[in-house]
């Protein structure tokens, strides 16, 4: 599933980029169109300047027309005369209202001299009776009229807001100014209007801080005095402000405050252009402005439909690669194991996961024939690839061990009998897994009850004697093998349970110190072996609790011999670590080459020998269970030249238990018997012994010795003999209790 | 007899010819640069003021010089005070006199003829002189009692601005249209002329003044910047 999850990572984080994408887009384009937008208002701005001067400019035109008119003329011509004011002021009222019949203006006046009233007209009429004498000499543009200047201005009355023009008034002859005409309109909704039809924004004043007309109603409109008083100075100073972002409710906006020229402009008088922010800005407005037209006009559909296709099918394969076909092949492999065509699933086939499945698999299988057929140790391990390893390869390394035996014994002189195979062992041995640890001699006939599963019927035959204490293998002789001596520990996933705890590498040792002969500093005494009693044939461990029997496993009777006295059942096949899948291990290997080399006699493993087996603990117990079960004499002819596996004797295994431990002189006699017994096989194999040394071997092993105690905590430390690939070697296997 | 008529005689010509420590007057001229000889365009619209094309444009009818004091300070101390009212009429969008000079403890009333209602105020001195409205035909009276240069403004119409200065010596006087003043009363002494125009001071000169009457010129420069 590793290709599987790094595809499903892949397909992860091109979504989130891809929706960071869609996130990110549209941040340049929304920026470039808010500076579209704020330059167009800007433009809208200029034209909205421009439309107001031009509308000036028509106003001052209007009140030079108006100014030139004879009957006004004739009539301020007389006032300044001193006539009769009343009448006047009627002639020129009749006049005003003629002209704004037309023109609909907010209001003309017309001035004397001195700049009083002499007639007013407003459009609702109200007031232009009393009008009459009122001054307006005070305000700037009309004092300019009154001297002979054409003005125009902007007030701010009351709550309403007027842009004015003045122009003065010559006399018919042309020689002296006789008074001026003032005419005005309301910047208001009508104003507005207009302006907003020229320039396509909503336009709305404001006087005071106060909202006076607009071209439309908007919620908007009253956040506005808010945000004029805050860019008022901005307004003042550069004569208009910049963009403002307005919002109200779902209303967005671009607002643009300027001030009004004139007077009014000193009273916060303002005309604000509104044009309305393009929505579809964001993922989401993206999304809401997308229409049906956009999806079907050149749309990329195609690629679209690759892209996920591919996805599709690239997820697809890498589902079928790393777990449809793996669980397929499973599914087959279980169902030949369940059809009886194969003892054993081949793990090998398969990866990852199913594999493990497949192995564990083949661990019950293998745990189930044992309790058929025999004791079962607690927390044995799975089986080993080794129990796959060809038969073919198997045999050949079996046959090198057999030649190794065959030549000893016809260097003793004894006859070497190739007994005949029985028709079934070939199977047996192809099919038979080598456990860790020692092996449980077994009776060939054993595995006659467990046709199916086979493999685990013959695999059910190898144990844990020490309850899955690690083994590990000193490879190499002294010479030269033993000064690259090196402990492997067995690889995690094939080690048992109780020992997926240990550390799964060890340091390398450093080369064997060679050191002149001498007397060994032996070890001090231990106080707990000191203390020791002596172990009877009835008496358990000291320090320890007598065990109750646990049913199937080391308290069971031994399988009963062959028939006719058979000799035990070989195993074959050595144990491959995973790491070196061709590399034999310690597991299981070299005690039968040890034994052949050197068979134990039971007298070795005799209660009151004088060796303790303090030193094994509840791992020895159950060796020494088992090696009640075994024959009395084992000897090498007793064995077929495929041998290459053979469980350790029961003498042997409590000679072993007891030589791992005791005191010094019982380390120096088990020293110098691990040395006699590698030297014994290196000749067997072949090898020369010339620079194998006493002293340079013992000191390895106390070294090693020391090391394994010292990692791993344990009382004592076993060694044995075996052959790897036809030469003599080493292991090591620590003692924890 | 002779010589006693003599001395008395030479005495009464002494006591007629050696004059008493008598106030003189300082008379001069101002002018004012042609920026400020007419009011200035004080809105800026969208167009600036055009002139007819068929009249030349007319003196302003409010001259300038209706809005310059001239002061003199220092001098022998000279303090005074009155406590009559004078009025300042607000008519027709203006004020007049837009310039105002007073004495210390001068009630001033401002007097509202028109038909709006205007806000009165003065922008530097908002503890005494707020915003109030005034209404049409009402008044408003302030008496001022501390020497300063209170200016005015109304809120609604931004052209309307006045000044009041009030002053503790009454060595003052208002030029007239063609700029010349006369200051009756002034002790011999040293002082410093002083021109205000609308409330802002223009020009500034060191004067001392002896047993006789003096001419002081004042030649207002031309301001960097508007007055206003």
């Amino acid at each position: 599933m590793y290709l599987t999850k790094v595809w499903l990572f892949v397909l992860s984080f091109a979504l989130a980029g891809a929706l960071a994408l869609a996130l990110l887009v549209p941040r340049p384009a929304v920026r470039e169109l808010e500076r579209e937008e704020s330059l167009r208002l800007g433009h809208v701005q200029h034209a909205a300047q421009l439309l107001l001067k031009v509308d000036a400019r028509a106003k001052m035109d209007y009140a030079s027309h108006l100014a030139a008119d004879a009957f006004l003329a004739g009539a301020l011509e007389e006032t300044a005369r001193g006539a009769s004011d009343r009448a006047l002021h009627q002639t020129a009222l009749e006049r005003l209202r003629v002209f704004n019949e037309r023109l609909k203006l907010a209001f003309l006046v017309v001035l004397d001299t001195h700049g009083r009233v002499l007639a007013r007209v407003t459009e609702s009429g109200e007031g232009d009776a009393h009008a009459y004498g009122d001054s307006m000499a005070g305000f700037p543009v009309v004092a300019d009229a009154l001297r002979g200047y054409r003005g125009e201005d902007a007030f701010a009355i009351g709550s309403k807001l007027y842009r004015v023009a003045a122009s003065p008034v010559v006399s018919r002859a042309r020689d002296r100014y006789v008074g001026a005409l003032v005419i005005g309109m309301e910047a208001g909704g009508e104003l507005a209007k207009r302006m907003h039809e020229s320039l396509d924004a909503d336009v709305a004043f404001f006087l005071r801080g106060r909202l006076i007309a607009a071209s439309a109603s908007t919620p908007a409109l009253s956040a506005l005095p808010d945000l004029l008083a805050r860019h008022a100075e901005e307004a003042q100073k550069n004569g208009r402000t910049g963009a403002l972002a307005l919002e109200s409710g779902h209303q967005r906006f671009w607002a643009m405050a300027t001030p009004i020229a004139g007077e009014a402009a000193q009273q916060d008088a303002y005309y604000v252009l509104l044009l309305p922010r393009t929505e579809g800005t964001g993922l989401g407005g993206f999304l809401s402005a997308t229409t049906g037209e956009d999806l079907k006009s050149a749309f990329p559909w195609a690629l679209v439909a690759v892209v996920a296709i591919l996805a599709l099918v690239s997820a697809m394969v890498l589902l079928w690669y790393e777990s449809e076909g793996p669980l397929g092949r499973l599914r087959d492999e279980t169902a030949r194991l369940a059809a009886g065509e194969m003892s054993r699933i081949d793990d090998r086939l398969l990866r990852g996961r199913f594999a493990a499945l497949a192995r564990s698999i083949n661990a019950a299988l293998d745990r189930w024939g044992r309790a058929a057929s025999g004791p079962i140790a607690v927390g044995e391990p799975a089986p080993t690839r080794a129990a796959q390893t060809p038969a073919r390869e198997r045999g050949e390394r079996s046959e090198r061990i057999e030649r190794i035996e065959r030549g000893e014994r016809a260097e003793r002189g004894e006859r070497i009998d190739r007994p005949d195979r029985e028709p079934s062992r070939p199977r047996v041995q192809a099919e038979t897994p080598i456990p860790a640890g020692f092996d449980l001699p077994m009776a060939a006939g054993e595995a006659a009850p467990l046709a199916a599963p086979r493999g685990a019927a013959a695999s059910s035959r190898r144990a844990t004697p020490a309850g899955g204490l690690p083994q590990f293998r000193l490879d190499g002789g002294p010479d030269p093998d033993l000064d690259k001596t090196d402990i492997n520990p067995p690889s995690r996933d094939r080690r048992p349970a109780a020992l997926a705890e240990l550390p799964s590498t060890l340091p390398q040792l450093d080369a064997i110190p060679l050191e002149p002969p001498m007397a060994l500093p032996l070890p001090p005494p231990r106080r707990d072996r000191e203390q020791r009693p002596a172990v009877g044939p009835g008496t358990p461990p000291l320090g320890l609790p007598e065990l109750p029997p646990v049913p199937g496993r080391g308290l069971a009777p031994p399988p009963p011999a062959a028939a006719g006295g058979a000799p035990p059942p070989l195993p074959e096949g050595r144990p491959e670590s995973r790491s070196a899948p061709r590399q034999p291990t310690a597991l299981g290997l070299g005690v039968a080459d040890f034994l052949g080399a050197q068979p134990l006699q039971p007298s070795a493993a005799a209660p009151g020998s004088g060796v303790s087996p303090a030193g094994l603990g509840g791992g020895a117990r159950e060796l020494d269970l088992a090696a009640t079960t075994l024959p009395s004499t084992t000897r090498p002819e007793d064995f077929a030249d495929k041998t290459l596996v053979q469980p350790p004797s029961n003498d042997l295994v409590s000679q072993t238990v007891r030589e791992g431990g005791g005191s010094a002189r019982e380390l120096e006699s088990y020293y110098r018997k691990i040395y006699q017994d590698f030297v014994d096989l290196k000749r067997k194999c072949g090898e020369p012994t010339e620079n194998v040394t006493y002293e340079k071997f013992v000191a390895k092993l106390k070294d090693n010795r020391e090391q394994l105690i010292r990692k791993f905590g344990c009382k004592s430390v076993r060694f044995q003999v075996y052959v790897k690939d036809g030469r003599a070697a080493l292991k090591a296997t620590p003692v924890r209790e | 007899m002779r010589i006693v008529t003599l001395l008395g005689v030479l005495v009464l010509c002494a006591a007629t010819t050696v004059p008493a420590r008598a106030a003189v007057s300082v008379r001069g001229t101002v002018v004012l640069p042609s920026a400020l000889r007419a009011p200035p365009e004080r809105s800026a619209s969208f167009w600036p003021r055009i002139e007819n094309g068929i009249l030349p444009i007319a003196p302003p009818p409010v001259s300038p010089m209706s809005e310059v004091v001239v002061v003199l300070e220092g001098g022998p101390t000279t303090t005074s005070s009155w406590a009559g009212n004078v009025v300042m009429e607000i008519v027709g969008a203006d004020l007049s006199p837009r310039v105002l000079p007073v004495l210390v403890g001068t009630t001033v009333e401002f007097k509202n003829t028109d038909r709006l209602t205007y806000t009165l105020y003065s922008p530097d001195n908002a503890s005494f002189f707020a915003k109030e409205e005034t209404p049409p035909g009402k008044s408003r009276k302030i008496k001022f009692l501390t020497p300063s240069v209170v200016l005015l403004r109304v809120d609604e119409f931004p052209h309307m601005e006045g000044a009041i200065l009030v002053m503790q010596s009454p060595l003052y006087a208002r030029p007239e249209d063609n700029g010349h003043f006369k200051i009756e009363g002034v002790s011999e002494g040293h002082y410093k002329l002083r021109v205000f125009l609308r409330g802002n001071l223009v020009y500034e000169q060191s004067v001392d003044v002896g047993r006789v009457s003096l001419e002081v010129p004042v030649k207002v420069p031309a301001p960097s910047r508007r007055t206003e």
